[in-house]
């Protein structure tokens, strides 16, 4: 395994880092307090190339692999302090682009595609449910065939983008029982369809710039040619999803880590105490260095997770891991960024706290920490 | 019984079964018995393309071709080994 940078990456690298910090910071603690999804960061994302990373040329894309991808969501982690917009250009790429492109007939791909990668069009997609959650597959939502066309019916929880979104991967149950074995299929759902009803946007505890409604479906009528994969081919195209999902966006809060722990280690170096600097105390020398530890730890995992996906192989065990430790790491990273700022860390104006509030959804999207640890425990044969 | 069968049967027992003792797995409905669910398909899926040197697509991973032994024997059949 070789994860050495080549020359054109690490330009890559730096190039998005000095975009970020240029053209995605400014305003964003006005957009995180008003809950404002940054539309035109999102398409400056998409003028150099961030939302058409894995898409092939042919379709308005860079074509790059996962590594490259995964370079580059790191450093837009490490660039962007915005990272609810962040979150959004990530959902758009791995839950609705990559399944598109790896799914979609080639009338869907050309339908959808060069406007996603362009920022024309908004992306996501819609699991969750109310009742269905970790257990996703024993999802409500049907749909039914009725003289040649899909009918969908049921509501869908947590979706991210969604009050902004043109296009939605809808799962739906579409078969006589319920759950894996009973059959899911992915659908492509227009929100202007008739029938398709997108919640108020949902307050959250971070990651606020970063658009989240219910959505509900009465009646949609949803013709075979929108059906995303074949029929029964839901639970693979949401498997390889978080695949991509567990590995790219992780290094986007990879990136995210860096820049939480270089602005600990000044403020450590700069905030006095009982007459000297407090990065000479072991209490926080120590905090700070197993922060670098977690992000030492953290990389080759991540890495690991895209090496195998660019040589054709699969990576459920490996994203499980990635996933799981990267947002436990972020966690409590943020948790010890906020004591290294003492008081000041519990203040809106210092940013920590809104790192904190930011990293705790990484334990939930993407499975939860206990779903991951299920994963590992099944690959152990338990 | 082909060699093949045998190496599917002992996984299926060893890896995706433990739960589901004295059940005949080279007949038993293996998707609606809960015997491969969503987790359990990428496991076998793994296994058989580490074992036999093969790839199946994300697309061939329905239900249908894991219902039972002789769906998954016809999938590798058709993935020509
Ligand atoms: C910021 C954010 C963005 C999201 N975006 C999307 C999106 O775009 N699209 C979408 O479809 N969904 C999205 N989700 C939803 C997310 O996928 C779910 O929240 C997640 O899968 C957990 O489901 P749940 O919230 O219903 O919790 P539950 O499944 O009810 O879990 C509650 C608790 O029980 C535990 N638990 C459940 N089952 C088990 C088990 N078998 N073993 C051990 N513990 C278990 C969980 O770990 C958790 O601690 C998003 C969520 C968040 C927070």
């Amino acid at each position: 395994m070789d994860f050495t940078e080549s020359e054109e990456q690490a330009l890559f690298r730096r190039q998005i880092v000095e975009f970020a910090r240029a053209r995605l910071n400014s305003g964003v603690k006005e957009r995180e307090s008003s809950g404002t999804f940054d539309r035109a960061g999102f398409l400056a994302c998409a003028e150099i190339g961030l939302l058409g990373l894995p898409v092939p040329e042919a379709y308005g894309g860079l074509g790059q692999g996962v590594v490259s991808s995964m370079i580059a969501m790191e450093a837009l982690g490490y660039g962007a302090e915005d990272q609810g917009l962040a979150f959004a250009v990530n959902t758009q790429l791995w839950t609705c682009e990559v399944p598109i492109l790896h799914f979609g007939t080639e009338a869907q791909k050309q339908r959808y595609l060069p406007k996603l990668v362009t920022g024309e069009l908004i992306g996501g997609h819609a699991t969750t449910e109310p009742n269905s959650g970790s257990d996703a597959y024993a999802m409500e939502t049907k749909a039914e065939l009725k003289d040649g066309v899909w009918i969908l019916n049921g509501n869908k929880t947590f979706i991210t983008n969604a009050p902004i979104a043109d296009v939605l991967i809808i799962f739906a149950s579409t078969g006589e029982s319920k759950g894996f074995g009973g059959g899911i299929t992915a659908f492509l759902v227009e929100t202007d369809q008739k029938g398709v009803q997108i919640g108020p946007p949902l307050k959250k505890m971070g990651l606020k710039t970063s658009p989240m409604a219910e959505v509900h479906l009465e009646d949609v009528v949803v013709p075979p040619e929108m059906v995303l994969g074949k029929k029964g081919g839901g639970a693979a195209i949401f498997s390889s999803e978080m695949e991509w999902e567990r590995s790219c966006l992780f290094a986007c809060h990879l990136g995210a880590m860096a820049r939480q722990l270089e602005k600990c280690v000044e403020y450590a170096k700069e905030r006095k105490q009982f007459g000297q600097a407090i990065g000479k105390y072991q209490a926080i020398s120590h905090r700070l260095a197993n922060m670098k530890l977690r992000i030492e730890m953290a990389r080759p995992m991540l890495y690991k997770v895209g090496w195998l996906k660019d040589q054709g192989q699969r990576a459920v065990l490996e994203a499980a891991i990635a996933k799981l430790y990267v947002s436990e790491a972020y966690v409590q990273s943020s948790l010890d960024a906020v004591q290294i700022f003492g008081g000041y860390g519990y203040m809106e104006e210092y940013d920590v706290e809104r790192m904190l509030r930011d990293a705790v959804g990484s334990v939930l999207y993407s499975g939860t920490s206990d779903i991951q640890r299920n994963i590992i425990a099944r690959w152990l044969g338990l | 019984m082909s060699d093949r069968k045998t190496e599917l049967l002992e996984f299926l027992q060893k890896e995706l079964a433990q739960d589901h003792p004295g059940v005949d797995l080279s007949t038993e409905p293996l998707v609606e018995s809960g015997i491969i669910d969503s987790l359990g398909i990428m496991k076998l899926v793994q296994f058989l393309e580490q074992r036999y040197q093969l790839k199946i697509g994300d697309q061939d991973l329905v239900p249908d071709n894991f219902e039972n032994l002789d769906a998954i024997l016809r999938l590798l059949a058709e993935k020509g080994r």
